[in-house]
């Protein structure tokens, strides 16, 4: 009992703590981006060449000296930042599965652990999401992580409350 | 009370949580090869399927683009990260002049605005509806009919608006059809005839975007793609064209897929090596231990003997055993690498730089099965020796060992 409380407490704070700052450090969203401004674009044409049949002219970005660029804050990064809450709570309630002894608690404990993981799924998925572009380290690289981590998160802690709850009934039914 | 029957799996699952430490060691050994054969096998698979993609979509030959944007097509092919550089349209003439060369058909290259969220800059392809053999056979696996003046073709990792359509310098345009996965840069790319080029031209001009006079569609093209005649070389139809045609840049496909190839195929390779010696090191790991083990284990043996359990009975549970911690390891090892690895597919592509395109859902699976049978076999096998070891000692003189 003792074990299987000090497991679920630690795996809870861990995966808790991955949720909440892995957006900003482990597997990082893509955050604010510069987008140009199409109004105020003006393409500018280098590296001409004076012959007459070749005019190549290079401009990967698109854009140059004329180019207006204003900053964007794209959907992830606000994903991030509710992650961050929603990674906090779920490791706050693994430390408290730590702390309380008591089945009851435990099982209302993990409960709240299994909604909030829910939420953590929901969040990238669902209510804020990410950015669209496949490319984007957001998408290719956080959502899978976050969708993995909340699944975990959901997963053990309803099956620490389904432990918990059998346990619970057949010490009632004992007594 | 309620009574049990003492089968060999029950008591294959006793003997294993008696020895709680020996069960997890083996199911780790099993597990990291389970990971490194499913995990491996859909790397090496989805590689190979990319650079199968990457051969077929290629279509042309050669590539001719203005001296020194060599590596910018490459780029635009490979990544698809935007570029447009432009020369003259009468070079295509010259080109398909050229003995060797059968077909010709230029394109016109065009970079948008990062106008919508995320979607950053795409290539915009204009092509010649009336000579291209590159991009029209392509799109005519997800599009039908031909593709019409004002329609555009996006690429599988473009993001289209809701009532898909994409806004490109300020206007909207009507999505017809979005293509197939290819691995290649023009998965990131949007297509059109050159009409409609013209007109999302002028919507840049109208945005504020300066090009030069002749920097636009019909005035000049980007890249001349030559598909060469049966019979001839393309490296000695490319010299012809550079020796020919000058402050031209020739790319020559079968070139840029080899040295591509190499790199993969060098990757496989050691993929491959590594699942192999994985395997090996995991059958002696197994048949070490469970031979060091049923020594240990023989009076226990002996006295499953006394209570009638028959020979046969016996390698069965030394086989049952085996088999739980090989299944365990493998359904671990594959679980772990099938998160790992399917779910950051588009990462793992993006980080190889090379060609990556995941296999269908029924070649996973089997890749699966397949993994999941060579694990789940290396328990057994590794511990047929000791089997049949333990089946051949006589009881009476085991359980007098040692007196």
């Amino acid at each position: 009992m003792v074990k299987n409380r000090l497991l679920t407490g630690i795996l809870l704070i861990i995966l808790g703590a991955l949720i909440a700052f892995g957006p900003i450090t482990v597997f990082p969203v893509c955050g604010v981006h510069t987008k140009e401004t199409a109004a105020d674009s003006a393409m500018k044409m280098d590296g001409h060449k004076s012959d007459d049949s070749v005019h190549a002219s290079k401009d990967t970005s698109g854009m140059t000296a004329n180019t207006a660029t204003s900053n964007k804050v794209m959907k992830c990064h606000w994903t991030a930042r509710a992650e961050l809450g929603t990674g906090l709570v779920i490791a706050l309630l693994g430390l408290l599965m730590l702390i309380f002894r008591s089945a009851q608690i435990k099982l209302g404990l993990s409960i709240a652990l299994g909604l909030n993981g829910i939420l953590a799924l929901l969040i990238p998925t669902v209510l804020i999401g990410v950015c669209g572009n496949v490319k984007m380290t957001c998408r290719s690289l956080t959502l899978p992580a976050l969708v993995i981590l909340a699944s975990v998160v959901t997963v053990a802690a309803a099956a620490n409350a389904f432990y918990l709850y059998h346990s619970n009934r057949k010490e009632q039914v004992g007594t | 009370m309620k009574q049990t029957p003492l089968t060999n799996r029950r008591l294959s699952f006793y003997s294993l949580k008696l020895r709680p430490f020996r069960t997890a060691c083996l199911i780790l050994v099993v597990t990291i090869l389970a990971f490194t054969l499913f995990g491996g096998s859909v790397l090496t698979a989805s590689l190979e399927n990319g650079m199968n993609s990457m051969i077929q979509r290629l279509g042309a030959d050669l590539m001719v683009v203005p001296e020194g944007y060599k590596a910018d097509m490459e780029e635009v092919l490979l990544k698809g990260d935007p570029c447009h550089f432009y020369f003259s349209p009468s070079i295509a003439q010259q080109v398909a002049q050229i003995e060797g060369v059968a077909q010709v058909t230029a394109q016109f290259f065009l970079t948008s605005l990062s106008e919508s969220c995320c979607s950053a800059q795409v290539q915009l392809i204009g092509f010649e509806p009336e000579t291209d053999f590159v991009i029209q056979p392509w799109i005519a696996r997800t599009y039908g009919s031909v593709v019409e003046n004002g329609v555009l073709i996006a690429g599988s990792d473009i993001v289209l608006e809701s009532d898909h359509t994409l806004r490109l310098f300020n206007c909207s345009y009507p999505v017809a059809a979005q293509l197939e996965k290819t691995a290649t840069g023009l998965d990131s790319s949007v297509f059109m005839n050159m009409d409609t080029m013209k007109s999302l031209f002028a919507s840049a001009r109208e945005v504020g975007i300066n090009f030069l006079a002749a920097d636009e569609p019909g005035g000049s093209v980007s890249s001349v793609l030559v598909k060469v005649k049966k019979g001839h070389d393309p490296e000695t139809v490319a010299s012809l064209i550079r020796n020919r045609i000058p402050q031209v840049d020739v790319i020559v496909s079968k070139s840029m897929i080899t040295g591509i190839a190499d790199n993969l195929g060098s990757l496989v390779d050691y993929i491959q090596m590594l699942a192999i010696l994985l395997w090996a090191i995991a059958v002696l790991v197994l048949t070490a231990v469970f031979s060091v083990t049923i020594n240990e284990r023989k009076k226990e043996f002996a006295v499953l003997r006394i209570l009638g359990a028959t020979r046969k009975r016996l390698v069965s549970l030394v086989l049952t055993e085996s088999l739980i911690l090989s299944a365990m390891g493998g359904v671990a090892g594959t679980a772990a690498a099938g998160v790992l690895v399917l779910p950051f597919s588009a990462y793992i592509g993006e980080r190889l730089q090379l060609p990556y395109l995941q296999p269908n859902t029924g070649v996973v699976l089997g890749i699966l099965a397949l993994s999941l049978l060579l694990s789940s076999a290396v328990g057994p096998l590794a511990s047929i020796y000791a089997a049949a070891r333990i089946s051949r000692t006589e009881t009476y003189l085991t359980m007098r060992e040692g007196e």
